[in-house]
């Protein structure tokens, strides 16, 4: 499909009324755990897409440009209302949480299996195994402060086990930037991966950042508030693969052709006809948002958007699904992986004297929340809290109970 | 169809970095630029880098000549933007055949090039991000800016690529960037030159002309005056058409077309020489010129002000006179100022008079319509009273 052959809705055409927007919620009870996950990255795309359209027009006083990046912005706005207004009131903040580490593994693990440039791939896996220890925190402090098992909500789809350990994965910012792709070598399919991985990641960070404080108990605020640290270093890992070379009016295009298609892998992939529905009704939004982002391309830049997009959306659409074995692998192969400036190293060959050790004696000084939750978890329940459906853990010291950080 | 944007489809390579990666079998290294170009005595990946770097700056120039032609308000500005985007797609075209020629491939980009997309991408949306605060006529301005840095550089760009065809050793690459060269220097002189003998005219001519203090009230009317301007109409204010004459011309203008190059570079040579000669003397008339200025303006200066003297007392003359006639003519003022007030008074005294009839007139008119409505109201009451019998009738 190419959409720059699509007609789509038109972008005056768009805005909804209050009961349009007002959705009805899934049933957290009854909903698809990938269809959860699909309304989750598709909330943080469509936040990405909005955030960037304000950055943009707090670059530039052009009234054409700042009216048009208002109209598709508010298009978005509603888009956001629509996606997000299907998380159910009844759905925790913890549940949602344990939602978003799902999408983190599915969606990263997926990305990564796909990836052609074997650089991008190693920016995912390095970060896959630190989601997927995530997923295994969130879900002993579930059992811990409201007795149930995540694999209710993950349905067991994806395993709940330790990965890289939490309190191993803080490291000196400057370990954080990685080199970027080339605007003009890169694969279409490896830039709309990263973009993807950016604003999932991204809205991961935003949630956590505010519903940090969602808790009474000091053990649920400090596991918040140190994931989110985690969450920040990852926007930071992943926004440095972009090509910065790139001019705002080609990231406008960019970014609205890789929502086309994300909408149009929903689609392909969704069960739940309502919801369905609504994927299909965005993808024809965004193709007219992304018309409008190419005639401003053309006029401003002089560049006919067939030079910087390919003939066709990409065969294969996102999907969710399981990457148990995959993980497994990875886990066992790039575990003991730490930064060292732009590069992947073993954590054995880092000098003592590496900043990576002095900044992980700063924050690790006291007690560690993502450890403490375990034990908390430990003590209370008798063992702690996995779902590891393929057998035991990969890692030797990391099979119940976990007997090392680093 | 020629590659404006190179991308993988295209076959577009790079050269890695600590920052910059590509997919292994997109990445090439000066080895295998070298191994390419093949010269002897020559750093033949920089001649790849340079020559990434030339085409991309055409491939850019192309671009911002689109964007340019499209949104300028002026006929005569698009029809030259048109024109020069044309030979720059052109320039395109030949430089990719030179590095097909040199074994190289069009689609590698590199880090010079980066930079070189870099200040092209940036200099483009000057002309645009920041539009917005610009009325007609300095928007014009700022897009003939861009396009004026854009030809600067592509001018170096072409004269490096000169230099470089005397230093390749005799072969292919020679000959192809020989031809290349003398098919594109005349259009890139014409290109600068067109464009910075534009900005001096568009600069004189606001500098010159009071139009522009009106410009932001009335950007359109601005508009259709300038277009008359760069059209030569001939309804140009005597002002401006001055101002147009007076703006100083481009390089290109004066520069005679170039030849072979071996001739220029010799001739180049002869000129400087004479120009150094010319200087000198330049130099020794300047001494000579001021010193007799220095005379000739104490000789000024004497003269100045006995002349200063002689029009005090012209002018003290003059004033007396001028305050005799004043007061003359205050004086007759005075007098048809007595006869005004007579006459206001005799035309008062009828307006009053008037007046009195007029509101006798109005009284025995109000008395009538008093009458009349005393009766109408009169009527509307006993109607009151007969109606509700009437009701009750009917029923």
């Amino acid at each position: 499909m190419n959409p720059l052959e699509q007609p789509g809705i038109a972008v005056e055409d768009q805005f909804r009324n209050w009961s349009e927007l007002n959705v009805e919620p899934f049933d957290k009870r009854e909903v698809h755990p990938y269809t959860r996950t699909r309304v989750i990255l598709m909330n943080g795309i469509e936040v990405e897409s909005i955030m960037f359209s304000h950055q943009f027009s707090r670059h530039t006083d052009n009234p054409e440009i700042k009216q048009a990046l208002a109209m598709s912005r508010r298009s978005e706005a509603h888009q956001q209302k629509v996606v997000n207004g299907l998380n159910p009131g009844d759905q925790t903040p913890l549940e949602t949480t344990i939602g978003y580490e799902q999408v983190a593994v599915d969606l990263t693990a997926w990305l990564a299996r796909h990836e052609p440039d074997p650089m991008l791939k190693q920016a995912l896996d390095f970060a896959l195994l630190e989601d997927f220890d995530h997923l295994y925190r969130y879900a002993n402090l579930y059992e811990l402060i409201d007795g149930k098992h995540a694999a209710e909500l993950t349905d067991s789809l994806t395993e709940i086990t330790p990965g890289r350990p939490t309190a191993v994965e803080h490291r000196h910012p400057v370990d954080d930037l990685k080199g970027h792709y080339d605007t003009h070598t890169v694969d279409p399919l490896s830039r709309l991966h990263v973009m993807t991985i950016v604003a999932g990641e991204q809205q991961t960070m935003n949630f956590y950042m505010n519903h940090g404080t969602d808790w009474i108990e000091p053990i649920a605020r400090g596991l918040y508030a140190e994931i989110a640290l985690i969450e920040e270093q990852h926007v930071t890992h992943y926004e440095s693969l972009l090509d910065p070379l790139d001019s705002w009016l080609k990231q406008l295009v960019f970014h609205e052709y890789n929502e086309v298609y994300l909408y149009w892998s929903m689609l392909q992939n969704e069960e739940d006809r309502r919801i369905r529905s609504i994927w299909e009704l965005h993808l024809d939004m965004e193709i007219g948002q992304l018309q409008v982002a190419c005639d401003l391309l053309r006029r401003y830049e002089g560049v006919e958007p067939e030079e910087i997009l390919p003939p066709e959306l990409p065969d294969v659409p996102v999907t969710f699904e399981p990457n148990k074995d995959y993980v497994r692998q990875v886990l066992a192969d790039q575990v003991d992986l730490r930064t060292d400036g732009l590069d992947y190293v073993p954590v054995q060959t880092l000098p003592p004297d590496h900043r990576y050790f002095a900044y992980q004696d700063t924050v690790n000084a006291e007690s560690v929340p993502s450890e403490e939750v375990v034990e908390q978890n430990r003590a209370a329940a008798g063992r702690e809290y996995r779902d590891e459906t393929e057998g035991p853990h990969p890692i030797d010291d990391l099979r119940a109970p976990a007997t090392r950080q680093s | 169809m020629d590659t404006l944007t190179p991308t993988k489809d295209t076959g577009a390579a790079t050269k890695a970095s600590a920052v910059v990666y590509a997919e292994p079998d997109r990445v090439v290294t000066d080895q295998d630029l070298a191994a390419q170009i093949g010269l002897d005595g020559v750093n033949g990946a920089f001649v790849a880098d340079l020559l990434s770097a030339c085409l991309t700056h055409e491939r850019c120039g192309t671009h911002l000549y689109r964007s340019v032609a499209g949104r300028t308000a002026n006929p005569i500005l698009r029809a030259r933007y048109e024109e020069f985007g044309r030979e720059t797609m052109r320039h395109v075209e030949i430089l990719e055949q030179v590095i097909v020629t040199a074994g190289g491939n069009p689609s590698y980009v590199s880090p010079l090039a980066r930079a070189t997309e870099t200040a092209d991408t940036k200099a483009l949306e000057a002309t645009f991000l920041g539009s917005g605060a610009l009325d007609p006529m300095t928007a014009e301005m700022a897009m003939l800016d861009a396009v004026l840095l854009a030809e600067t550089v592509d001018h170096a760009n072409w004269e490096a690529l000169e230099l470089l065809a005397e230093r390749l050793p005799n072969g292919l690459l020679r000959d192809a960037l020989r031809d290349a060269v003398a098919e594109v220097q005349e259009q890139e002189d014409e290109h600068l030159g067109w464009a910075r003998d534009m900005r001096a005219r568009m600069t004189m001519l606001q500098v010159s002309s009071s139009l522009l203090t009106q410009a932001q009230a009335k950007g359109e009317e601005l508009v259709a005056q300038v277009r008359g301007w760069f059209s030569g109409d001939s309804s140009l204010d005597e002002p401006i058409r001055r101002a147009a004459e007076q703006a100083p011309r481009g390089r290109s203008a004066k520069r005679p077309a170039k030849k072979k190059a071996t001739s220029k570079r010799s001739a180049a040579k002869k000129a400087t020489k004479k120009k150094a000669t010319k200087k000198k003397a330049a130099a020794k008339k300047a001494v000579t010129k001021k010193k007799a200025a220095a005379k000739k303006a104490s000789a000024t200066k004497k003269a100045s002000t006995t002349k200063r003297a002689t029009k005090k007392a012209a002018s003290k003359k003059k004033a007396s006179a001028t305050k005799k006639k004043a007061t003359s003519k205050r004086s007759t003022a005075k007098k048809s100022a007595k006869k005004a007030s007579a006459t206001k008074k005799k035309a008062a005294a009828k307006k009053a008079s008037a007046k009195k009839a007029s509101t006798s007139r109005k009284k025995a008119a109000a008395k009538k319509t008093g009458a009349s409505r005393k009766k109408a109201a009169s009527k509307r009451s006993a109607a009151k009273k007969k109606a509700p019998a009437k009701r009750a009738a009917k029923r």
